[in-house]
């Protein structure tokens, strides 16, 4: 009796990965439509693996620090140093490729404290309406109103410049994008027979929001924060290029692009290739986040 | 910190009656908030020791100027591409063109900068580096001060040397600010017109056998340029972001480069000012923009 339970319960379980199994043959098949997304995929997953292992990966472990070797400075791309050294004459190649840990877990703060700030909000916005709405779409207008490079500026300013102060400082003004997004889906949700159904069972409207809106928001919250990484890698970046984001000696690409600026005539190399990984990040996070977009069926904007 | 390092106690406590400090937080916001509404007084300078307006008002017009040109620029050469992009649909030029604005949404506006200083400014040295003008053409065919905007003022008074010089100096940093703007609108615009193109009543022109061109540009454009004008309202605030990037790479001294050593002072009313001359400029260009939907859209001007 109690085996055939057993047998029942792993069968059961069984199912349950045949279904998920099922569910990534169906997954690859869409995606097969859309190489971009596939590229985009793998430039990020690459990215990511480096960024993961990047102190076992890079040629010259020690480099991604304050080290000064006078000796080999401003050196031209060589077999040695595929993208040349820099004025301290470090491996712009390991400050490179080390990079992508800071830009990529800087990029996922933003996008996860402003997605934690703003997703809730939309929800209750969009589910609630009047009041409660009015006044969190007004406040969110209060900070869509000033531009974000501008309010990130002024508040990196006043938190003092460093990299995750420049991750919370790009957070503040970006909430609002979700919070808009989130709250236009829930608008046409909210309306819907299966929400007015759960409604006149009596379910509260957190219950609902939580059980019923929310996971009908995934999607559109995957494709949102993919495609938000990409502005937010660029925003760090752009932070750090004015001063307001990593600190030397840190190995951010932004960062290296601003001191590389003063031997830009003599040594092309060393803007060149801190600002291509930047190109590169940017541009596969965009390539996942149009093809979720067409994948999905969203209409964002 | 305005005193420096060395001040006594006396002096602290003179200066920080002088800003009102000593006064409670709420009184201060206040009085504050009076003398903005009431005065348009933004308070002093705490570095230049100037007021803020007058600050604002000596660097408002540079920056004017850049996002003008960039937007005129992102908006003319946007609706083109995408226009272009639509019609040729699944062509080399499509293929071309979605290349070049997917690269524009990625590219951060520093590096392209950097690479096209380095590229056509040094290399070629077909465009000036930096600055707004020559110095030796300010010298010699001195601009007059009507608007401050070296294009606009030249333009008036004839002073056509200089106003060829300010041109030359603004092409790079525009196109740099703009690039990103005119990716998106030219997908915004393609896919828009992709969609109208697909509709009944183009089809029924197409059956009266109207030119293509008149129908595209005189029928279906119409119609996808709606939505697009919001995202040249969005995508203003967001070219008056990359101004202080901008301005940095190009030494364009307009509010951007105001904004980052304001704030590499900590003098705070430059700070708050700029932030609020900013958020001004924006809710300007949005009513700007609400009001061009009577131009636009028929229906609401009933």
């Amino acid at each position: 009796m109690s085996t055939e339970m057993a047998n029942k319960k792993t069968a059961g379980h069984f199912a349950k990965w045949k279904v998920t199994a099922n569910e990534l043959t169906k997954y690859w098949h869409v995606l097969r439509k859309y190489p971009l997304t596939i590229v985009g995929l793998v430039i990020v997953t690459a990215f990511v693996v480096v960024g993961m292992f990047a102190p076992l990966v890079i040629p010259y472990p020690q480099d991604i620090g304050g080290t000064v070797h006078l000796a080999r400075s401003l050196q031209p791309p060589s077999l040695e140093h595929p993208f040349g050294t820099d004025d301290m004459g470090r491996d712009v190649l390991s400050r490179v490729l080390y990079g992508s840990r800071l830009s990529l877990s800087a990029g996922m703060a933003v996008v996860l404290l402003s997605s934690i700030v703003g997703i809730p909000l939309g929800a209750i916005a969009g589910y609630y309406g009047g009041k409660v709405e009015r006044t969190i779409m007004g406040i969110s207008d209060m900070f869509m109103g000033t531009p974000h490079l501008v309010l990130a500026v002024a508040i990196a300013a006043v938190l003092g410049p460093s990299q995750s102060n420049a991750a919370i400082a790009l957070s503040i003004p970006w909430w609002p994008s979700y919070a808009r997004v989130i709250r236009g889906h829930v608008l046409v949700l909210r309306g819907l027979g299966f929400v007015e159904a759960v409604k006149s069972m009596g379910a509260s409207g957190w219950y609902i929001i939580l059980h019923h809106i929310l996971p009908n928001c995934v999607q559109l919250i995957i494709t949102q924060s993919t495609l938000q990484m990409g502005s937010a890698i660029l925003g760090i970046a752009s932070l750090a290029f004015i001063g307001m984001g990593a600190q030397p000696p840190a190995p951010e690409w932004g960062l290296m692009v601003s001191t590389g600026r003063a031997f830009m005539t003599s040594s092309w190399w060393y803007v060149t290739f801190p600002g291509l990984a930047i190109f590169i990040a940017v541009l596969a996070f965009n390539m996942i986040g149009d093809g979720l977009r067409d994948i999905f069926d969203l209409r964002l904007r | 910190m305005v005193a420096g390092t060395g001040a006594t106690y006396e002096q602290i406590a003179a200066i920080r009656t002088e800003l009102g400090l000593d006064r409670p937080l709420y009184e201060q916001y206040l009085a504050y908030m009076k003398k903005v509404f009431l005065g348009f007084d933004l308070g002093t300078s705490l570095y230049s020791h100037r007021a803020v307006v007058s600050d604002l008002l000596d660097y408002l017009p540079a920056t004017f100027e850049l996002v003008t040109v960039s937007m005129i620029m992102a908006v003319s050469v946007g609706i083109l591409l995408g226009v272009a992009s639509a019609t040729k649909k699944d062509t080399v030029l499509d293929h071309f063109i979605r290349i070049l604005t997917s690269s524009g949404l990625a590219m951060p506006a520093f590096w392209l900068g950097l690479l096209l200083q380095l590229l056509i400014g040094h290399r070629l040295g077909i465009l000036p580096i930096t600055g707004r003008i020559d110095a030796e053409v300010l010298i010699r065919y001195p601009i007059a001060r009507i608007t401050r905007m070296y294009l606009v003022d030249t333009l008036v008074t004839g002073n056509w040397i200089a106003l060829w010089s300010a041109t030359w100096h603004i092409a790079m940093p525009a196109t740099v600010l703009s690039f990103s703007t005119l990716s998106y609108i030219s997908r915004f615009v393609r896919s828009g017109l992709l969609e109208v193109l697909g509709e009944d009543h183009i089809r029924a022109l197409r059956s009266y056998g109207l030119c293509e061109r008149i129908i595209v540009y005189r029928h279906a454009l119409r119609n996808a340029i709606i939505p697009t004008l919001t995202i040249v309202g969005l995508r203003y605030g967001f070219l008056l972001g990359g101004v202080i990037v901008i301005e940095r790479v190009f030494d364009w001294p307009g509010l951007g480069l105001y904004a980052l050593s304001s704030v590499i002072y900590l003098d705070f009313p430059s700070i708050i000012g700029v932030t609020l001359i900013f958020a001004l400029l924006r809710i300007i260009i949005n009513l700007l923009i609400d009001l061009s939907y009577l131009f636009v859209d028929p229906r609401v001007r009933v």
